[in-house]
């Protein structure tokens, strides 16, 4: 029990569908694009194990396994949440005119202790498409980050990898500090995850008597 | 619970010219359908997400099933949902004025009482707080209804936490809460001095500091704890559901008797430990339990007690009474007279192996705790993997019908095809139903539902009921103790038995300091009064102060089936199936994987051999 704390960072990722959420995840972890779209079929977490000042940490990037097309993703989804990772798609302007609706939606449902200073980052992808297309001023977008309290704010392409690397290094470096205060340094034990090492083990994980 | 997309999003009818499956989506459909061929009709259409038919979805799904999975509630597990304060209050206080309705109608008979003291314990003096002005009270920020729920309202931030400066129309009704708390805010007559008698200002004042932290609660309808080694926990394990899930160890199992609380050994060490039981007590429960865990080997000892009931085997080994009420009441759980009646001594022996083999895995106990609650969790875990394989979710349906044809030219093949308010369609060739749903199935193929009285109370309490009533002990910033109680049906006055569940923040339930205590009583003759009694004999050896206890009657539904041990019914050919989707009316929930192993093997029977849940890959290593 006494071992130094394992820092695991819950990220979700929400945004309406076909603006490239696990597009961006696959990009990241995976540093794979596919052209063909499929509404999210499979997709599930992916983690990665990130520098973040000199302290090793794993993040978990959840995706929303496609349940927000009928908006029917579960409270169970938002629980626990270090940091909400909001994407739209910048040739899109329906969907940047709903982030503020999931935002509300995140505040709402994950209910985080201090909301004012819970970390969001916003991300505009699809850049990569002609500039003819953008319905989308970055200048638009930087306005409403402002106004929510100076959300960072990155644009990115999952297909041509520009600037998600850079992105999703501020999430976890934002969800760290969410997290510092109360956890990281509490000798509080973790709560038990049932996985398929317990089915293996079939044993005595906690008690020696 | 409304949604964000809500608002602007398409509608949830799939719009088949959207749906080429290969190409990017058109860009100002984001709620385009998901790409199977044919997105309005399914291999099997899921009706209430309990989590028998969460479980159940997600089999299906693994096993290369197209699934639809719909509720008509805007929440996900049905009668194991969990909600913070104010939406619990909500969704009680609405059942009242809703009886028709298939979910609603299964919950009545709703009081609130709320501490009215000013919150500080008797021993210290302090000035009453100046009762708010009423005119304050319709305001919205006093109102934590409206500030947790005014998120729709974008111009304002609705979770700030400062109130709002009452700015709204009058017309948005805060008078919802006013209402909540006249209608529903009464006195406890047996418990007058923890209680207030009518709503006064005190208590509404009570009320609404309470309800301004709503959002920290999560109250469970129907509490659950998990055996630590049952198939459940290896259902979790191996479908790879338990990575969505947090889970603590039950800290605690309490028997009530003779007037106080005793808790219940959970190893050898206990056992020996106990200066309560005398030492040939000791030995023979020593003696019985090494029997128990390996029964099936000593088949001699039990034979002549096969189909009796399990206290008479208890009392032939010699047991006394107190030691017959720990294995009968505090470790098979199992309070109510006609459920410790009717079982046998082979069932009673099973539970009690469950329960042995299931200590010494985590924690002291036999038994985990979900964070946030276990129904609630468990189903939206499975209903996830279910999504993560392409089962398709929608929350909030408005069912209007479902119609069952056999189709004349498909060698009598059934499909079944369900129909919201609006119009839109979908079709299956099987259907999995909850209770809720049995009255939108034709007459003639709705099962019968018997129902039965369940009476629950849920309790804000200031500390931790088994804590010391000494200031010092209770201000230690442990948390208060994860505990089970069980209260014999000799210790409650109408001879049913009462069960209470103690949760903390240590599995988010509450504020910190503070407990939550769930208590239900069931069976013939049992009461408020039994849920009540129960209460106050658990609250008061430690001084704590009750700020709030809702209670409420629920109606169990369940179907009749040929065979009592049957849970499931089915009719159309087998292709319609109704589940009880929540359990049994234990404590535990293994029963709802059992279930859903035999809904799913019964639909899948005649296919190829399907796996129940294959382990899937780590998301890690998975190619794209």
């Amino acid at each position: 029990m006494a071992t130094r704390k394992k820092v695991l960072l819950k990220v979700i990722i929400l945004g309406d569908s076909g603006v490239g959420k696990t597009s961006l995840m696959n990009q990241y972890v995976n540093k794979k694009f596919s052209t063909q779209y499929k509404a999210t079929i499979g997709a599930d977490f992916l983690t990665k194990e990130v520098m973040v000042d000199d302290r090793l940490v794993t993040m978990q990037i959840w995706d929303t396994a496609g349940q927000e097309r009928f908006q029917s993703l579960g409270v169970a989804f938002y629980r626990g949440a270090d940091c909400c990772v909001l994407v739209y798609d910048v040739n899109n302007v329906k969907s940047f005119e709903t982030l503020d609706s999931w935002r509300d939606e995140f505040l709402l449902q994950a209910s985080p202790r201090d909301p004012d200073n819970f970390p969001f980052v916003v991300l505009g992808n699809k850049v990569d498409m002609e500039e003819s297309k953008r319905q989308v001023s970055q200048k638009r977008a930087m306005t409403w980050c402002q106004q929510k309290g100076g959300i960072p704010y990155f644009e990115t392409s999952a297909k041509e990898a520009i600037d998600v690397e850079k992105s999703f290094q501020t999430v976890a470096k934002n969800a760290l500090q969410q997290e510092s205060d109360v956890e990281l340094y509490s000798d509080f034990p973790d709560p038990i995850k049932i996985d398929g090492e317990t089915g293996r083990q079939g044993g005595d994980a906690g008690c020696a008597c | 619970m409304s949604n964000p997309a809500a608002a602007d999003a398409a509608e949830p009818t799939p719009d088949p010219s959207s749906s080429t499956p290969s190409s990017p989506p058109p860009a100002l459909q984001p709620q385009s359908p998901p790409p199977p061929a044919d997105p309005t009709h399914f291999d099997a259409i899921v009706l209430g997400t309990g989590l028998t038919n969460s479980i159940t979805a997600a089999a299906l799904v693994r096993a290369g099933k197209s699934v639809l999975h719909i509720d008509r509630n805007e929440f996900y597990a049905e009668h194991l949902a969990s909600f913070d304060l104010v939406t619990l209050l909500r969704i009680l206080g609405d059942a009242a004025k809703d009886s028709d309705d298939p979910f609603l109608g299964c919950y009545d008979e709703f009081e609130v009482a709320v501490n009215a003291s000013d919150g500080s314990t008797s021993t210290t003096s302090s000035e009453p707080p100046a009762p708010p002005a009423p005119p304050a009270l319709s305001t919205d920020a006093d109102n934590p209804l409206a500030e947790a729920h005014a998120v729709d309202n974008s111009e304002k931030s609705a979770l700030h936490p400062t109130p709002a400066p009452a700015q709204q129309p009058p017309s948005t009704p805060p008078a919802d809460l006013e209402a909540l708390i006249t209608a529903y805010t009464t006195d406890y007559p047996s418990t007058a001095t923890l209680f207030s008698h009518q709503p006064t200002p005190h208590s509404r004042h009570a009320l609404l500091t309470l309800l301004r932290t709503s959002r920290q609660y999560n109250l469970e309808l129907s509490p659950r704890i998990i055996y630590s080694r049952g198939a459940l926990v290896d259902l979790l394990a191996n479908s790879g559901v338990g990575r969505y899930l947090e889970f603590r160890p039950l800290d605690r199992i309490h028997l009530f008797w003779d007037g106080r609380t005793e808790q219940v050994p959970g190893s050898k060490e206990d056992v020996f430990g106990n200066g309560s039981v005398s030492l040939v007590e000791k030995r023979r429960l020593m003696k019985f339990l090494t029997f128990a865990v390996g029964f099936e080997e000593t088949p001699e000892v039990f034979e002549d007690y096969k189909g009796k009931p399990y206290a008479e085997f208890l009392q032939a080994q010699k047991l006394s009474p107190r030691l017959i009420a720990f294995v009968l009441n505090a470790t098979a759980l199992i309070v109510e007279q006609h459920a410790l009646s009717t079982l046998t001594t082979e069932q009673g022996l099973l539970l009690t192996q469950r329960h042995l083999r299931s200590l010494g895995r985590w924690g002291k106990t036999a038994f985990l705790v979900a964070l946030y609650g276990a129904g609630s969790e468990l189903s939206q875990a499975f209903c996830r993997l279910c999504a993560v394989y392409g089962g398709t979710y929608i929350l909030n349906f408005p069912l209007a019908e479902i119609i069952t044809t056999l189709s004349a030219d498909d060698g009598g093949d059934v499909v079944v095809a369900i129909t919201a308010k609006d119009g839109t369609r979908y079709t299956a060739d099987r259907l999995v139903a909850s209770p809720a749903y049995v009255q939108f199935l034709a007459p003639e193929l709705r099962p019968k539902l018997t129902s039965k009285s369940v009476y629950r109370c849920v309790a804000i309490v200031d500390r931790d009921v088994h804590g010391s009533s000494n200031a010092a002990a209770a201000a230690d910033h442990n948390q208060p103790a994860l505990t089970v109680t069980a209260f014999p049906p000799e210790a409650v006055r109408n001879g049913q038995g009462v069960t209470a569940i103690q949760q903390s923040w240590d599995v988010s339930a509450c504020p910190k300091t503070q407990a939550v205590i769930h208590l239900s009583a069931s069976g013939d003759g049992s009461s408020h009064a039994d849920v009540r009694s129960a209460l106050q004999a658990l609250v008061k050896p430690s001084g704590a102060t009750v700020l709030l206890a809702a209670t409420y009657r629920r109606h169990q539904q369940r179907v009749e089936t040929a065979h009592a041990e049957e849970d499931v019914w089915w009719t159309a050919g087998d292709r319609i199936a109704v589940t009880r989707d929540e359990g049994g009316s234990g404590l535990d929930l293994e029963a709802c994987g059992d279930e859903a192993r035999s809904v799913f093997t019964r639909m899948m029977a005649g296919a190829e051999e399907a796996e129940f849940l294959p382990g899937v890959a780590d998301p890690a290593d998975e190619e794209d």
